[in-house]
């Protein structure tokens, strides 16, 4: 930004730029590669165009549309703007009729200007052209930065040129800008304003919660999807007629129908939409182009059963009342509700109607006008333009990063259904979210699964595939191995016994046996018997077992007689060693398909274990559509290695013996042992296994994984993550296959490749198996379209009969599917949503829904946001409630092993950073804790109860051992409020434990009381565990506060960057620095830097000031250099403090070492300061308030040395509570180095400075900008941020400085 | 929304003073003839309406004419020219 400033002729008056402007050009300087403030509009003409009066028509527009000649410099105040004749946009032609396409031409010419990002401080802001297409054809392209013009600005350019084109004489002229700069500031210094400011404030605390329709952090793209549509006439005169039987306005009605669908959108129970204002009403503006439009942020809640007319009435007047309080800036208002800088929005979605839109009407040719671009879009904004009766638009402007380009042609199909539908609806909650398209997609087009399968059963299948070839091997264990035909002849044999003892139709047997052969066998003979088989684990406690055999009632069991004790004793058994070898040759039962084939029993949520009967109809559906599916052949080898008792054994079990493969059965506790279970694969040439999520993590994380070639791999049971998919195909080479389904229906009901070539995130479900069909269901059983989280129901073959004994239970979850009458559909208790292309994603249960402040949180959207960063392996975020009412989000993460270099505190600490680069700040995780292992069920699934509490990091590292230790530790815990009895460990980290700056002061004091030293701010920010404030404390040099040390560490970065060091400003302390300093040190992006604080050696007593700022400024460069012996030495200083990095910056020059970086932050030569009348010690000591973060103007009564310390003792600052020797140094740094600075004559610096202004300040000393520092730099760059002097190192502040820094270092 | 009644009797400023109320939910002797009424909320579609109904009385009154300056006294000024014009 290192203009050539342009400068007015002298004649032209001045302006500083109105208030909406400077929302505008702050937010152009954060993003000045963004082209999206180009507005512009182009008019496709049809016809004879008289091209002469055209451009005369066109050329005296923009003569009196001035707005669009504006020219801008950084000026005295801030920045200002005067009308260049020089920059007025006359139009230009272009023929473009010889070209080959010339509309495509035209088109690609408008493109690129559209794309081309401004220089406000450098180039024209307006721009016409009229392109000439073909002999009747032609479009006038009219383009203004958003600075010039507005929206309603952009139509009165179009409209003036059709009525002068007309040779209409009936019209005013367009009006002067100066009467909108008047204006302007007449409401700026106005009372209006601050009632205005205040109503505001009051409406928006506390802030509510913003709900989006998308996911995603909303940040202004580059670019946007625009999309458009007429609503028809019927719809149309409808809604006018609504309209006027509810009294309201139809702009009102839409506005109100609108929001109601944006909040049903996104799910919410409350959220703040934005509304356009145009401001233009009652004013002078209302003829003048200008950037004058606000946005109003307007808070929409509703419950389904509230009345529709009332939600309208209601939203109607709240919009009168925000109208009324219309003109106050809604970047001010940002800033007032302290929304800068940080994640959290003023509102979401924009809806804008315009009842005063047109259709261009240029005399004797056809006219279409093309809105090509209206300004930044952070969101997304709905817009309607016609007037109603005769004309009624719908058009959507989306931010590409958060919607694609199919949901927005979904929002344009769906909200006309949705406004349809309200024409109908009593209450909120009547009208259906899904358009009748979607209805009809989304419960029978995803779901057209129809697929022939033989009305057979397993035992059926089973004995078809042993018949095969019976010399194939069938099963092998261990050193053992069984042939079909062995295993047809054992089979037999004993479903003869079991017979024998009365197995038959739906009778249960329990099967109780570790992995081995003789499982197989039982199992299939049970089968072949005519029974169901009940898998029992023997691992589970005895408890369980005795409540499961006694609510299943089976008829006997199989297990071997060592366990046999573990069952109940009134259990019939038959050991292994009993059972008959040869079959006796009788016949077996004709098994039906809708007999009971096993019976699962899995835990239901009152802890009351739930027996589910799944019939032979189903289990055949299921196995025959994954067999042909995925073309599992007969010479294949298949891994069986989940315990019986998870029903994915299921198809472990049987695909094989179905298709005749070898089924090979791993060694009882090898599932649980990733290099156990690599060798297996690897030597038994496995070519398809599962793996529950958490197992392939912990399987991939082994290094004999590496490089093992199979041909599937399948996952359920967990989510499966998209980073774990990624690594896998990094790590080994299979398909890769995620399966989703619950126990109560057959498995497996929903299917995903994810593949090499998959990058979905979140991996979806994915799409039903044959013969099934998926619901995403709202609470009234209504379609949801995609995007829209709901519940998830099944229906179809799969379907469990029920719970066993269980009618209840069974009438209650398989209900009557209201959509395919005589059909049943479970309700999984799932919730999830539908994407776009008919596949689903899962969300979580439904029971453990997360919400927090009232809104719903995708945890996989914050595991993806964890993942993300390099340093972690796996991540899992859940919400957990240790205290009562105390909701906390706490992301489990098992770093990568190679590892960033991170310690664990710096993990932590990079991970917030990093996740709240990327989700909203509700969705920041409150803890993180580091996990090598993670716990899991007997099943192999992520153990969620055993995850530790975050209270991890109170007790983090070993507990506190010495007395200083112990006494800290106790002391962490009162300041903290930790809860009774809670020590923190010797790690702990007191900003992990939610200390903040204020609580250190409290810690710091505390210290003081218990050891009279004070190890200070600075080692609490550099070293902040137990361990090591303790040292300090022990340490036998703190006698006197080293925070007030000449040169304290306030950050600790990557240490193979070049560390920042910044320079106190007039107090000598340079804690002030700590935002910036945290946000250099775990920036998003980028490499951290370490931030060192230079303070004045002055504070001690006893130790006077050098003579001259020079001299300062040589022994700074001494203590810079011993910590950094070679540059570049980056520099930065705030105030007084920026006059030093100058002069350090200089002496490191004169010494041959090269300075980098060196920032001025609303720093102002000595020069500006000597003619002025020397301060009085009182006026010195005022600008004490301003080191400590108050604006000393707000502040008149503050007259005397007491009354300012006074002040500051009963404040929160650190400043105030720092002990009594160390203020009084303060107060002697503040008056000493006001003298020196005074005598200081600066040296030219042959580098550049970076000067960054406080653009809020300096109104009363316009003497005070960057220019007064070029007479002592080779090049100047500059920035200015929309702060007060006084806040330039607050949060907010640093939050704007810091990515700044960050490009510049 | 609320439409003011259609009436052909000539305007008074106490007509318009109510129909402005009612349409910001208003009590008429709140508003000031000097508040500006943008500050009171009115939208130019409200205003537009009630200046349709207005021109019933048989005025020929233009939105441009009365957007500028949004007060009772100014609307009134201006209809009252428009009267003894016509």
């Amino acid at each position: 930004m290192n203009e050539r400033a342009a400068h007015p002729p002298a004649l032209a008056p001045v302006w500083p730029l109105t208030e909406a402007q400077s929302g505008l050009w702050y937010a152009q300087q954060l993003a000045p590669d963004n082209p999206s403030f180009n507005t512009a509009h182009a008019l496709w003409i049809e016809g004879e165009l008289d091209v002469d009066t055209f451009r005369a028509a066109a050329d005296q527009t923009v003569r009196e549309a001035q707005s669009l000649s504006l020219a801008l410099r950084h000026g005295e105040k801030g920045p200002e703007q005067w009308l260049d004749a020089a920059r007025t946009p006359w139009l230009e032609f272009v023929d473009l009729s010889a070209q080959d396409d010339p509309r495509a031409a035209a088109r690609a010419a408008m493109r690129q200007d559209m794309d081309t990002p401004l220089n406000p401080l450098r180039d024209a802001l307006a721009l016409q052209r009229l392109y000439r297409l073909g002999a009747r054809q032609y479009v006038w392209y009219q383009r203004a930065h958003h600075l010039a013009n507005d929206g309603y600005g952009m139509a009165l350019w179009t409209t003036r040129v059709c009525e002068l084109y007309a040779g209409g004489t009936q019209h005013a002229p367009l009006g002067a800008l100066q009467a909108v700069v008047d204006e302007d500031l007449a409401y700026r210094e106005g009372d209006k304003r601050a009632k205005d400011a205040a109503h505001w404030r009051e409406a928006f605390t506390p802030m509510p919660e913003v709900a989006g329709m998308a996911p995603g952090r909303a940040v202004s793209a580059h670019t946007c999807h625009r999309r458009e549509i007429a609503l028809d006439a019927d719809l149309r005169a409808r809604l006018l007629a609504f309209a006027e039987r509810l009294g309201q306005t139809w702009p009102d009605l839409l506005t109100a129908l609108t929001a109601l669908y944006c909040l049903r959108m996104a799910g919410a129970a409350q959220t703040v939409l934005g509304i356009p204002y145009m401001g233009r009403l009652g004013s002078t503006s209302a003829r003048a182009t200008a950037t004058v439009m606000n946005v109003l942020p307007l808070r929409v809640a509703a419950t389904p059963d509230t009345a529709l007319d009332e939600f309208i009435r209601e939203l109607s007047v709240t919009q009168l009342r925000a109208r009324r309080h219309g003109r106050y800036r809604s970047e001010q208002l940002r800033r007032d509700l302290g929304l800068l800088g940080g994640q959290r929005r003023l509102h979401g979605a924009l809806i804008n109607v315009q009842p005063f839109y047109r259709p261009v009407d240029l005399k004797g040719v056809r006219a279409e006008l093309e809105i090509l671009g209206t300004g930044p879009i952070d969101d997304i904004t709905i817009g309607f333009r016609g007037d109603g009766t005769q004309l009624l638009d719908l058009e959507i402007e989306a931010n590409p990063d958060l919607y694609s380009a199919a949901s927005v042609d979904a929002h344009l199909a769906r909200l006309p259904a949705f406004l349809e539908a309200a024409l109908e609806a009593r209450t909120v909650g009547d009208i259906p979210l899904a358009s009748p398209v979607e209805a009809q997609r989304y419960l029978f087009e995803v779901n057209a699964t129809e697929h022939p399968v033989p009305d057979t059963t397993l035992t059926a299948l089973i004995e078809a595939g042993m018949a095969r070839d019976t010399q194939a091997t069938a099963l092998e264990f261990e050193d053992s191995a069984l042939s079909y035909a062995e295993l047809e002849q054992r089979t037999r044999a004993l479903a003869e016994a079991l017979r024998a003892q009365g197995v038959g139709a739906d009778t249960l047997v329990a099967v109780a046996l570790p992995r081995s052969l003789e499982l197989l066998i039982a199992l299939v003979a049970v089968l072949r018997a005519g029974g169901a088989y009940l898998p029992l684990d023997l691992a589970h406690p005895p408890e369980r077992l005795n409540r499961v055999v006694g609510l299943a009632k089976p008829l006997l069991a199989l297990v071997r007689p060592d366990d046999a004790g573990k069952l109940p004793a009134s259990l019939p058994t038959l050991f292994p060693r009993d059972w008959p070898a040869q079959a006796a040759g009788r016949t077996l039962p004709t098994v039906q398909p809708q007999h009971a084939a096993y019976v699962i029993y899995t835990s239901g949520s009152t802890g009351e274990p739930k027996g589910v009967l799944i019939e032979h109809r189903a289990i055949v559906n299921r196995l025959e559509w994954m067999r042909q599916f995925y073309g599992f052949q007969p010479d294949e080898r298949i891994l069986q290695k989940t315990p019986a008792t998870f029903d994915v054994s299921v198809w472990e079990f049987f695909l094989p013996l179905t298709t005749g493969c070898t089924l090979v059965i791993a060694p009882p506790e090898a599932h649980r042992d990733p290099a156990w279970l690599a060798s297996i694969l690897r030597e038994q040439r496995i070519g398809t296994c599962h793996f529950v999520p958490s197992m392939l993590s912990a399987f991939l994380a082994d290094p004999a994984a590496r490089g093992i070639q199979m041909q599937r791999i399948f996952c359920s049971g967990e989510e499966l993550p998209a980073s774990l998919r990624d690594r896998l195909h990094a790590t080994l080479s299979s398909e890769l296959h995620n399966l989703y389904g619950p126990t109560e229906a057959a498995v497996d009901v929903s299917y995903w490749e994810a593949g090499k070539d998959d990058h979905a995130v979140p991996i979806p479900i994915g799409y039903p198996v044959w013969n099934t069909w998926l619901y995403v269901l709202d609470e009234r059983m209504r379609p949801l379209p995609a995007g829209v989280v709901g519940d998830l129901y099944l229906g179809g073959v799969q379907l469990a009969r029920g719970y066993l004994g269980r009618d209840d239970l069974t009438a209650e979850r398989f209900i009557a599917d209201p959509h395919r009458p005589g059909q049943r559909i479970y309700k999984t208790g799932d919730i999830a949503r539908w994407r776009e292309d008919g596949a689903v994603v899962f969300l979580g249960r439904s029971d453990h829904q997360v919400k927090l402040r009232g809104l719903r949180i995708e945890l996989g959207e914050i595991e993806a946001a964890v993942v993300s960063s390099p340093a972690v392996l796996r991540a899992e975020v859940l919400v957990r409630e240790d205290r009562a009412g105390d909701k906390r989000l706490v992301a489990y993460v098992q770093p990568a092993p190679q590892g960033d270099g991170f310690d664990e505190e710096q993990l932590r600490a990079h991970l917030r950073t990093h996740v709240a680069a990327r989700v909203p700040d509700y969705m920041v995780p409150a803890a993180f804790v580091e996990l090598a292992d993670w716990p899991v069920t007997a099943n192999g699934k992520l153990d969620r109860n055993a995850l530790p509490a975050p209270a991890i990091t109170i007790d983090a590292g070993r507990p506190a051992q010495t007395d200083t230790e112990r006494a800290l530790a106790q002391i962490y815990a009162d300041v903290l409020g930790l809860p009774g009895g809670t020590l923190p460990g010797a790690e702990a980290d007191f900003f992990d434990l939610g200390g903040d700056s204020l609580a250190a002061v409290d810690l710091l004091l505390r210290i003081q009381e218990r050891w009279q030293r004070n190890p200070g701010l600075g080692s609490l920010f550099a070293t902040p565990t137990v361990e090591a404030l303790a040292a300090a404390i022990d340490a036998e040099e703190v006698r006197f506060d080293s925070g007030l040390a000449p040169l304290i560490q306030l950050a600790a970065g990557d240490p193979a960057q070049a560390p920042l060091f910044v320079i106190h400003p007039a107090g000598g302390i340079a804690w002030g620095y700590r935002h910036l300093a945290r946000l250099l040190a775990r920036p998003a992006p980028g490499p951290s830097r370490s931030v060192f604080g230079l303070q004045s050696p002055a504070l001690a007593p006893d130790h006077p000031l050098p003579h001259s700022i020079d001299a300062l400024a040589e022994e700074y460069v001494r203590r810079v250099l011993e910590v950094q012996p070679r540059g570049p030495i980056h520099l930065l200083g705030w105030s007084v403090g920026g006059i030093l990095a100058q002069a350090m910056a200089v002496a490191l020059n004169a010494q041959g070492h090269q300075a980098g970086l060196v920032a001025l932050l609303d720093a102002y030569p000595a020069d500006v300061w000597r003619d002025e009348p020397e301060p009085t010690p009182i006026q010195a000591l005022r600008a004490l308030l301003a080191v400590a973060g108050y604006d000393p103007e707000g502040h008149p009564e503050l007259t005397t040395r007491e009354a300012v310390i006074g002040f500051l003792r009963q404040g929160d600052s650190a400043l105030g509570n720092l002990p009594e020797a160390a203020l009084e140094g303060v107060v002697r740094v503040v008056t000493d180095t006001n003298r020196l600075i005074r005598q200081h004559r600066h040296q030219p610096y042959a580098g550049t400075l970076l000067h960054v202004r406080a653009a809020l300040d300096h109104a009363a000393k316009p003497q005070l900008r960057a220019e007064t520092w070029l007479p002592y730099a080779a090049r100047l760059d500059t920035l200015e941020i929309p702060m007060l002097h006084a806040h330039m190192t607050s949060p907010e502040a640093s939050a704007l400085i810091a990515p700044a820094l960050l490009v510049r270092l | 929304m609320s439409t003011p009644s259609a009436t052909s009797a000539p305007l008074t400023l106490d007509r318009i003073r109510s129909e402005i109320a009612g349409i910001i939910h208003e009590s008429p002797e709140d508003i000031g003839l000097d508040d500006s009424l943008v500050d009171w909320g009115l939208d130019s579609l409200r205003l537009l309406n009630l200046i349709t109904a207005w021109n019933q009385t048989g005025l020929q009154l233009d939105m441009s004419e009365l957007a500028g300056q949004l007060t009772l006294n100014a609307i009134w000024k201006v209809i009252r020219q428009r009267q003894a014009g016509a």
